[in-house]
């Protein structure tokens, strides 16, 4: 269907820092290291979006076997 | 006790995966199970993520995105198969049995968890805008602002000058307006059609990017059996917007990064902001949390 939506997998490296650099649990390490220095990680942002790269290309793999839709 | 080693802790799921399916490097992933649960793990060289180095690992753009692409990439083969708790990109422990003991301090409010995210994805929506054509559109639009246009043309130059700037205030505002219009559209629509919603901070996206700034960004949590209808309507939404200077975009499925917050596990949230990078060579046997008594 909708071809015209942007991405889906086509996703950007900075949608994956947004994700795993600050979200999901952060509870139960003996060492959480701190990578939301949120000076530092813009200093990276910054570089990459200049060329916005996927993450396809990043994994130098494609994902061939992405999820399957739900069937409704 | 290891001290160039370290496990490091991808996600946790209640049934074990068959790792053999994952594409990794056979060896490369393990499990640790403990109270019902299955942390599916790696042993990484404890150099690369102490304190000294890890700065320098951080600012360095290809280690960060082929460590945090590792991460997504062994997380994300995981959840096609399993439901599964994310976790943070750098949770690390010194041991087995360290991971082994968290989980069961754990292990109720995991637990809960993962049957709360069974059938469950999690979907990004961020809209960009471009700015100076949001202004250039409002500008034209006429109205007060064609009046003020009006007088700035015959003031004084001091006066047209003050009156130059109420223009661009407005103007700003106007375009401050809309967005918060937008936004407020696609929140209720998207809510509809997605259990549980979270917005996250505009990131401060350079405008050398073709999107230009980023006005919106929301995790939507949504079930495996409405994310048709989810993502029809993002794209009703951005067709209807028929406004060229926003463009939205829709990414997915994730693991539900967004939803898995600390407190939800019942543990003391730790502020992202004030952790600093913990010595990895320190002895874990007085950092076993004591925070996570209270779980049980």
């Amino acid at each position: 269907m909708d071809d015209t939506m942007a991405t889906e997998k086509d996703v950007t490296l900075l949608e994956l820092l947004d994700r795993v650099l600050d979200k999901g649990v952060v509870v139960a390490g003996d060492l959480v290291i701190s990578v939301a220095d949120v000076d530092l990680i813009y200093v990276g942002l910054r570089v990459l979006l200049s060329s916005v790269e996927t993450l396809e290309r990043l994994r130098g793999a494609p994902l061939t076997d992405g999820f399957s839709e739900p069937t409704p | 006790m290891d001290t160039e080693h370290l496990v490091y802790l991808y996600c946790v799921t209640a049934q074990p995966p068959e790792l053999a399916s994952m594409g990794e490097p056979p060896g490369q992933l393990y499990l640790v199970s403990a109270a019902g649960l299955c942390a599916i793990v790696s042993r990484v060289e404890a150099s690369q993520f102490e304190p000294s180095h890890l700065r320098q690992n951080l600012e360095n753009l290809e280690w960060l995105a082929a460590e945090t692409t590792r991460h997504e990439r062994i997380v994300e083969a995981v959840m096609r198969k399993r439901c599964v708790i994310p976790f943070r990109f750098g949770t690390l422990f010194h041991s087995d049995e360290s991971l082994q003991a968290q989980l069961g301090a754990n292990g109720k409010p995991l637990r809960t968890l993962l049957e709360d995210l069974a059938g469950k994805t999690e979907w990004g929506v961020k809209a960009y805008g471009d700015v100076p054509r949001l202004e250039e559109s409002i500008r034209s639009q006429g109205g007060p602002l064609s009046d003020l246009e009006e007088m700035i043309r015959q003031a004084a130059p001091g006066r047209a000058f003050f009156l130059r700037k109420k223009r661009e205030d407005l103007v700003k505002a106007a375009v401050a307006g809309r967005i918060d219009q937008y936004a407020g559209r696609m929140v209720e629509a998207l809510q509809t059609v997605s259990i549980q919603m979270r917005m996250n901070k505009i990131l401060p996206v350079p405008t050398v990017d073709r999107r230009g700034a980023m006005i919106f960004n929301a995790a939507f949590l949504v079930a495996d059996q409405d994310v048709q209808t989810f993502r029809n309507t993002v794209h009703t939404l951005s067709e209807r917007c028929a406004d060229p200077s926003i463009a939205v975009e829709c990414t997915g499925p994730w693991p539900p990064y967004n939803f898995c917050e600390s407190s939800s596990l019942g543990v003391p949230p730790i502020s992202s902001t004030t952790v600093p990078a913990v010595n990895v060579t320190k002895p874990c046997a007085d950092a076993r949390p004591k925070q996570q008594v209270a779980n049980g």
